[in-house]
């Protein structure tokens, strides 16, 4: 069955449908092929079942602190794993039907099947052609990263997707890679119950982050028993009768029922075929309007490793999809904020301090703790900071970190400030809702200013 | 560098070029034993004897005509005009003789007189006594025009005006006779069409003379607090004047006040907004050019209404203000 | 008070004209009677001419419109003067527009003559902001709107380097952001339009890079200098020097011998090693060579004192001192004096095989050491490779003639090709 459509879309994850809504909101005729559920991996094994985890990992965190505030509970509350799961499932249905929903709403033809660019105006799905007159947009996604270690292959060794299905709490979990995934699986299996131990090759956790949240973030692992290990490489790993041993680089062995392999992500290349798509250390290479060196083809969101967050493949999807119908668009990347969910949040956009100070002469830093704002502290809840870096001559925003509860709602403030070149005076003179956490933002900018009044003065 | 007062820097310039020059003479009333009805020629009759340092009879129009006519013929004379309001009496000899001779002749005779006048109001002397009429003189061409507001610039500019070969009107405020302030020491001149920039500024020129330059600068200190920095320009030479200070000055600042005691109508302050009017200047106004001056009116004989009629500090203030809103 | 120049009624039944030229434009000066332009009316062409003397200040209506008779088509004044709103202009044409509108545009926007100037320069049509409360446009309300324009770091950006207001870069659908407002200032120049099209980039020349291009720009201009191209056999001459290298514990390179070649040659033309004085010529005692060195601040020339006095060990690691010093800018000030002769190496760089260099005043010559080069050439019948070694000397003509100069560049290709002479 050979259809013409003037735009093609492989892969339904966040890069995928965004093209598609945007192309058929531009009036083309859009096909959307996903080989397994929409929504990619950000829906079904990414972001959204840890957030809905991680919600009741917090919640379970929560009760601990109740007898302090006056809630006494005679029993304590345990874990329904398979309740937990099926509400996680639940809030997965709910959002990959939303999304059909919003496909079929604007028109857009969802085929189900794996589909192979096989020319320049050509996809097969499953063997079948497709024909498109327009473009082509290669939203593939990405997979897990596999380390070449010996053992890999073992079915104790699970990848982010299986983790998410399991429907029993291992009693005993490593970690291997401390970075986003693995802090957060990390404290989702800890509040559940699970002796967690995280392993990390750097010296420091969030090693892509700034400095200050890996400390936060490791202090309150720590707190909570999670045992962690930096500056570790693996050697190889060994079934054993209980589960599994990490063997280490360095001689030692640490035992686990279980293990999460967290170490990074890679395109999935799979829809490339053999059309002579240029690949780059694994990536496939566009320029900033996501166009390939095939004209007409065009691969936004993970598959080209630019940015591998969900936010920023909604941003590539759609400019992929204005540059694949005529009207080029960069897709902005200059202020994408990056999130840790969890407890406390940990949230960033823009450089980290160390890349601050190896670009600028000067740079000032204006710190806000939690523990100094009045909503923070009403509401029992005051761990963490709000961190901007600024550079001094024009205000202007080189960098905003933070630790705490809401930090993944407070960094757009920042983002959208940054974009729009607001300077720290905008923001410091910017009135905020008192009580809130957001006014710690404002604080913090007016600390970097040297004029916060609401920190004691030096 | 010494601290005098006006009237001794003014004694000093007499003094110094009459030692200098031989054909300089000193005419007018009460200057002799008396030393002058405000004390500038205190000790002169003294050193240097009648016929060099003559009392004259209460006559203006003598006292000029007779400075027109020496001057004519090869002496350097300086007279004194007791009250600037009595130059009204003499005004013939001034306007017609004085500053017309030189044209008159082809430049056969030249008019190296010097007429010094104690003007404007602040000693009760009320209205035949108390005026300010540079504005009068400023309109008459062929005749210089001085009004110096320090001590330094007294003594500088007085001995230009005696080594001028024209005819110069030295306006001298009352009320400053017994300011004191920092005069240099040994010879020196100040050149007649250069303003002195008092208080440099961003937001409002401030253009004066005479009396009115100290109100303005205590003007300026006390607007400062509201973020507003005035330039004060004492233009201390009204004919010639300094036009590219003036035009500079505004250009400069935006907003312009024209502060004298003088009264508004017809005043030397709308000449001076006519310069600024059509000069490049103009483009750069953020406001109406403003002068706050004396009021139309007599100098009342009630001391308190003698103050009320000249601009105060506060009134000074509040002009700045409205412009600079 | 500025004329109107309007669409002739040229007869009873005329309704319009069309402009067909203009024949003056708008700052020429023009006189009464003086036709200014050319109109087509219903019956033929006719020219227009002016009804007072002055300047045309501005021409409201093109060539090609068709404009109804009466209506304003230009504006004659006085130079500099002002004409009435062009609004009046627009709204006389729009005559079919609500009358109230008409109004509006016909009545002046109180502004500040400030304010006025730097919408100007902005190019922001004062009609286009919001009258503030007052009523009367300031300069900051001006300022303010031009910001708007802006984001607040790409303002305070210009703020900082006081930048024209009209300077800062506007753009069609977007604000100036900071890299709009750094390429303006970089650039320099009031920018219409995008700034990243005209790509340009300005480096300030460094204080040795200044100097050294007003001394070549005075020798260049200075001295009638005429260069003299040299090809030397250098085959033996590489072979010494591989030899050399292969023995001694010092790295002897092409330069150094050129240098000690030149030297010799200095000796036997010392007309060559002179320095020009008035009308005379001093033919220097010494023969100290200076080095043309490139460094990453510019060109510099340290001088190798008694060059012909040294032995090749001694001027190899003097020569490397001396570049290596320069290069980090070590060397001292009487070091880049007193030369009386200069050599430059191009040949090093690849690409040029010989060139031309400048005299490095007050010296009469310098030598240039090109590329070397392979050629195929015939010996009694028999093809052989030899490899060349590309020589110029320029020198200034007013001290050597045609003969003097060839006898120099002789003399080191001579050397060169005899190499075991310059160890001697």
């Amino acid at each position: 069955m050979l259809k013409e459509y003037d735009l093609v879309v492989v892969g339904g994850g966040p890069a995928g449908y965004m093209a598609a809504l945007r192309g058929a909101l531009h009036g083309a005729s859009v096909a959307l092929v996903e080989s397994g559920e929409l929504g990619g991996t950000c829906l079904n094994r990414g972001c959204i079942p840890t957030k809905a985890w991680l919600q009741t990992a917090e919640a379970l965190l929560e009760t601990r602190d109740w007898a302090s505030r006056g809630i006494v509970l005679d029993t304590p509350p345990r874990l329904d794993m398979k309740a937990a799961l099926a509400s996680k499932d639940r809030a997965v249905r709910r959002l990959t039907g939303g999304v059909k929903t919003l496909l079929d709403s604007r028109k857009v033809d969802i085929l189900r099947g794996r589909a192979v660019l096989t020319g320049p105006r050509r996809i097969d799905v499953e063997g079948v052609g497709l024909v498109t007159t327009g473009a082509a947009i290669l939203a593939g996604g990405s997979v897990s990263t596999r380390l070449p270690i010996p053992g890999i292959d073992s079915k104790r060794v699970l990848q982010s997707e299986d983790i998410l299905a399991l429907g029993k709490v291992p009693e005993s979990l490593l970690v291997i890679g401390g970075g986003v995934i693995g802090v957060e699986i990390a404290q989702i299996f800890s509040a559940f119950g699970s002796a967690v131990t995280i392993i990390e090759l750097e010296k420091r956790l969030l090693p892509a982050m700034d400095e200050g949240l890996s400390t936060i973030a490791a202090e309150t692992l720590a707190r909570r028993g999670v045992t962690i290990r930096t500056g570790v490489s693996i050697a190889g790993i060994e079934e054993t009768k209980e589960g599994l041993a990490l063997l280490l680089a360095d001689g030692g062995r640490i035992e686990a029922e279980l293990a999460l392999l967290s170490v990074g992500r890679r395109p999935d290349l799979s829809c490339l075929g053999d059309s002579g798509v240029k690949v780059e250390k694994g990536r496939v290479v566009t320029d900033e309007f996501m166009e390939t060196n095939l004209k007409g083809v065009f691969a936004p969101g993970d598959i080209n490793g630019r940015k591998m967050l969900a936010h920023a493949a909604f941003a590539m999807g759609e400019a992929a999809a204005d540059s694949a119908l005529g009207k080029p668009r960069r897709a902005e990347l200059e202020y994408v904020p990056s999130v840790v969910y969890g407890k406390p949040e940990l949230a960033s956009v823009g450089r980290s301090e160390a890349e601050a100070r190896a670009t600028f002469d000067r740079v000032e830093l204006g710190v806000f703790p939690f523990a100094a704002n009045g909503r923070a502290v009403a509401s029992g809840d005051t761990e963490g900071f709000v961190k901007i870096i600024i550079e001094p001559r024009h205000g202007e925003i080189l960098g905003v970190h933070i630790a705490g509860a809401g930090a993944s709602e407070l960094i757009n403030e920042a983002a959208a400030l940054m974009r729009l070149e607001a300077t720290a005076h905008e923001w410091a003179d910017t009135m905020h809702a008192h009580p809130s956490r957001s006014e710690a933002l404002m604080e913090a900018a007016a600390a970097a200013l040297g004029r916060c009044l609401h920190l004691p003065g030096k | 560098m010494r601290e005098i007062s006006y009237a001794e820097a003014i004694r000093e310039a007499l003094t110094e070029e009459m030692r200098r020059d031989d054909s300089i003479v000193f005419l007018g009333e009460d200057i002799g034993v008396y030393g002058g009805a405000f004390g500038v020629s205190k000790g002169m009759y003294a050193e240097f004897g009648g016929e060099r340092v003559r009392n004259t009879p209460i006559s203006e129009t003598a006292i000029v005509g007779c400075g027109v006519g020496a001057a004519m013929v090869g002496l350097r004379p300086v007279v004194e005009i007791m009250f600037s309001d009595f130059l009204a009496v003499a005004m013939d000899q001034v306007v017609n003789q004085a500053a017309k001779a030189r044209y008159q002749f082809g430049g056969q005779f030249k008019v190296p007189l010097v007429i010094r006048t104690p003007s404007g109001s602040g000693t009760g002397a009320a209205e035949q006594h108390s005026q300010s009429l540079e504005a009068w003189f400023v309109h008459t061409p062929g005749i210089k025009v001085i009004a110096p507001s320090t001590p330094a610039d007294a003594k500088g500019l007085l001995k230009t005006a005696i080594r001028d070969d024209n005819p110069v009107l030295f306006l001298e405020q009352k009320l400053l006779y017994r300011v004191k302030g920092e005069v240099p020491d040994g010879d020196y001149t100040i050149p007649f069409g250069k303003a002195a920039c008092r208080r440099e500024g961003r937001d409002i020129t401030l253009i004066t003379y005479g009396r009115m330059v100290a109100r303005c600068l205590e003007a300026a200190d006390s607007i400062k607090a509201e973020g507003i920095e005035a330039e004060v320009l004492d233009l201390r030479s009204l004919a010639p004047m300094d036009k590219d200070a003036i035009v500079s000055s505004a250009k400069k600042c935006g907003r312009v006040l024209i502060v004298h005691e003088a009264c508004l109508t017809g005043g030397v302050g709308a000449e001076i907004a006519a310069i600024v009017a059509d000069s490049e200047a103009f483009f750069h106004l953020d406001a109406p050019i403003r002068r706050c001056c004396g009021s139309d009116s007599p100098v009342p004989y009630n001391r308190t209404l003698e103050e009320s009629i000249v601009p105060g500090i506060p009134l000074i203030a509040d002009a700045i203000r409205s412009l600079c809103r | 008070m500025a004329s109107s120049v309007i669409m002739p009624k040229a007869g009873m039944a005329m309704e319009e004209g069309v402009i067909v030229a203009w024949l003056k434009k708008a700052g020429d000066a023009v006189v009464r009677g003086e036709p200014i332009a050319e109109i087509e009316t219903d019956k033929a062409v006719m020219e227009l001419e002016a009804e007072a003397d002055g300047v045309l200040l501005t021409i409201t209506r093109g060539v090609g419109e068709k404009v109804p008779v009466t209506e304003v088509i230009a504006w004659i004044g006085q130079s500099g003067e002002i004409p009435p709103a062009t609004a009046t202009a627009k709204a006389t044409a729009k005559a079919a527009a609500t009358p109230a509108a008409t109004k509006l545009a016909s009545s002046p926007i109180p502004a500040t003559p400030a304010a006025r100037r730097i919408a100007g320069e902005a190019g922001i049509e004062l009609a286009s902001l919001l009258p503030p409360p007052g009523g009367v446009l300031h300069a900051d309300d001006v300022r303010r709107h031009i910001r708007k324009d802006a984001t607040p770091l790409a303002s305070r950006i210009a703020e900082a380097a006081a930048m024209d207001p009209g300077a800062v870069p506007r753009f069609e659908g977007r604000r100036a952001h900071k890299a709009d407002v750094e390429a303006a200032l970089r650039s320099r120049t009031p920018s219409s339009g995008d700034p990243q099209a005209t790509g340009d980039r300005r480096i300030p020349l460094t204080a040795i890079q200044r100097i050294t291009g007003e001394r070549l720009a005075r020798s260049h201009a200075e001295i009638p200098s005429v260069t003299l191209f040299a090809l030397a056999d250098a085959t033996r001459f590489l072979a010494v020097r591989k030899e050399l290298n292969a023995e001694g514990s010092i790295r002897i390179s092409v330069n150094d011998l050129v240098i000690r070649a030149c030297a010799k040659a200095l000796l036997a033309n010392p007309r060559a090693n002179a320095v020009i004085d008035g009308d005379g010529l001093i033919l220097k005692g010494g023969i100290h060579i200076g080095v043309a060195v490139a460094t990453d601040t510019g060109l510099l020339v340290p001088t190798l004192r008694d060059a012909a006095r040294l032995s090749l060990p001694e001027l190899s690691l003097r020569v490397k001192d001396l570049a290596g010093r320069a290069r980090a800018r070590r060397l001292r000030p009487e070091e880049l004096e007193g030369g009386t002769f200069t050599i430059s190496n191009i040949g090093m760089y690849g690409g040029a095989t010989s060139f031309t260099p400048i005299i490095n005043q007050p010296q009469v010559g310098i030598l240039g050491i090109g590329a070397l080069e392979e050629r195929l050439f015939l010996e009694a019948g028999v093809p052989v490779v030899r490899t060349m070694l590309h020589l110029s000397f320029s020198f200034d003509h007013r001290a050597l003639d045609g003969a003097e100069s060839s006898s120099f560049i002789k003399a080191v290709k001579d050397l060169i090709e005899r190499p075991l002479l310059i160890l001697a």
